[in-house]
């Protein structure tokens, strides 16, 4: 099994950051990874040799979250935000206002949308890639896309105002 | 310009942002932002932020690997899992049967005469239902050896004695659709076959 350790693992790193840009607690992130990785144990011999592994994993990652994790986390099982940003406190005084906390904005942002900028953004999985990972047409990911930015720029723009009329 | 202008689309923008733009699309789209400095700061904007989220998940990208995620422990307690499910089914059937180890078996196939031992070698064990129907009154001996190196010296063996009921066991050993207890069943009006003769159907659960 050794083999399935090594090509397993090179994507866990990758596999823990989406994890954790979702539900933004370390622990529960590392559960939503565990659940993947047992899950794709569990497929390996159904898997197509033909499909790309890492593809594979993060459709079955993306496809845990929305099933479950997010349903509990709806639920109202506490979740503890390991970095708790306070409205206007930006996080990091040495970035610009206007990119301070992305990870933050990025929560403010409907599931599918939030997972395309990690995808695309982030994972650098090309728009087709992205497209099979959230079942959607590769036409309603480059729409998606550029309104997802477009509402990270406004929420961001909105946070900005906030901070500068508390500095006032 | 304006003719230039209207071959560059919304989706020519978000590829200069992912950088996913090159050659004469790129020179397109910077020729196009260079004559409209609005786009060019809107875009430049998202660029910042796309980094941004990058960078604020550096370190999270950078951790080594928690114990309780390497594959290796993993796949050690989907092993105990299953013991504990096979002990479990040893322990109902009627007659003194070993705890078996590792059943392991990636072949279909059914209807197999079962006179002898059944030898089946295969990779994986994950997602495979066995049913084993047996008219027996001598013990039925389960035995697996799964080695993990070399999953494809994998064994599972049944060897079953003489028949006068039927027994129906079924082990699942797909994680999702594994029942709480294996099931154990007996039925001593089944129809007889030949005398000696068992039956076992090895089925994929998919």
């Amino acid at each position: 099994m050794a083999d399935l350790a090594a090509l397993l693992e090179p994507h866990i790193p990758a596999l823990r950051r989406y994890a954790y840009a979702l539900l933004r607690n370390h622990e529960q992130a590392d559960d939503l990874v565990q659940d993947t990785l047992e899950r794709a144990l569990s497929r390996w011999s159904l898997r197509r040799p033909e499909s790309d592994l890492r593809a594979w994993l993060f459709t079955i990652q993306r496809n845990l979250y929305v099933s479950h994790w997010r349903r509990d986390r709806r639920r109202g099982v506490p979740v503890e935000m390991d970095e708790t940003v306070l409205p206007g406190v930006p996080a990091r005084q040495e970035t610009t206002l206007e990119v301070h906390d992305v990870l933050a904005a990025l929560d403010q942002l409907p599931e599918e949308q939030k997972s395309l900028l990690l995808l695309v953004g982030v994972e650098d999985f090309s728009y087709d890639e992205a497209a099979r990972i959230l079942g959607m047409p590769i036409g309603t990911v480059m729409s998606r896309l550029s309104r997802a930015r477009l509402r990270l720029r406004s929420i961001v723009e909105t946070g900005r105002t906030t901070l500068l009329r508390r500095v006032k | 310009m304006t003719g230039k202008d209207a071959l560059i689309r919304e989706e020519d923008l978000q590829a200069y942002v992912d950088g996913r733009a090159s050659g004469e699309q790129l020179a397109e789209i910077e020729a196009y932002l260079a004559q409209h400095p609005e786009e060019r700061e809107r875009v430049a904007l998202e660029r910042r932020q796309r980094a941004a989220l990058r960078g604020q998940l550096e370190n999270k990208f950078a951790e080594p690997i928690p114990p309780r995620l390497w594959i290796a422990n993993i796949q050690a307690a989907r092993r105990r899992r299953l013991i504990w499910r096979l002990g479990a089914a040893a322990a109902a059937l009627p007659t003194p049967v070993p705890v078996p180890r590792l059943p392991a078996a990636t072949r279909v196939s059914r209807g197999l005469n079962l006179d002898a031992t059944l030898r089946l070698t295969g990779g994986l064990w994950e997602g495979l239902k066995f049913i084993i129907e047996t008219r027996a009154d001598s013990p039925i001996h389960l035995h697996a050896a799964f080695d993990p190196s070399t999953p494809d010296n994998t064994l599972f063996e049944a060897s079953l004695g003489s028949f006068t009921i039927l027994k129906t066991v079924t082990i699942d050993t797909a994680e999702d659709h594994v029942p709480d207890k294996p099931t154990v069943t007996h039925d001593a009006g089944a129809k007889l076959d030949r005398p000696g003769l068992s039956l076992l159907v090895l089925k994929s659960v998919k």
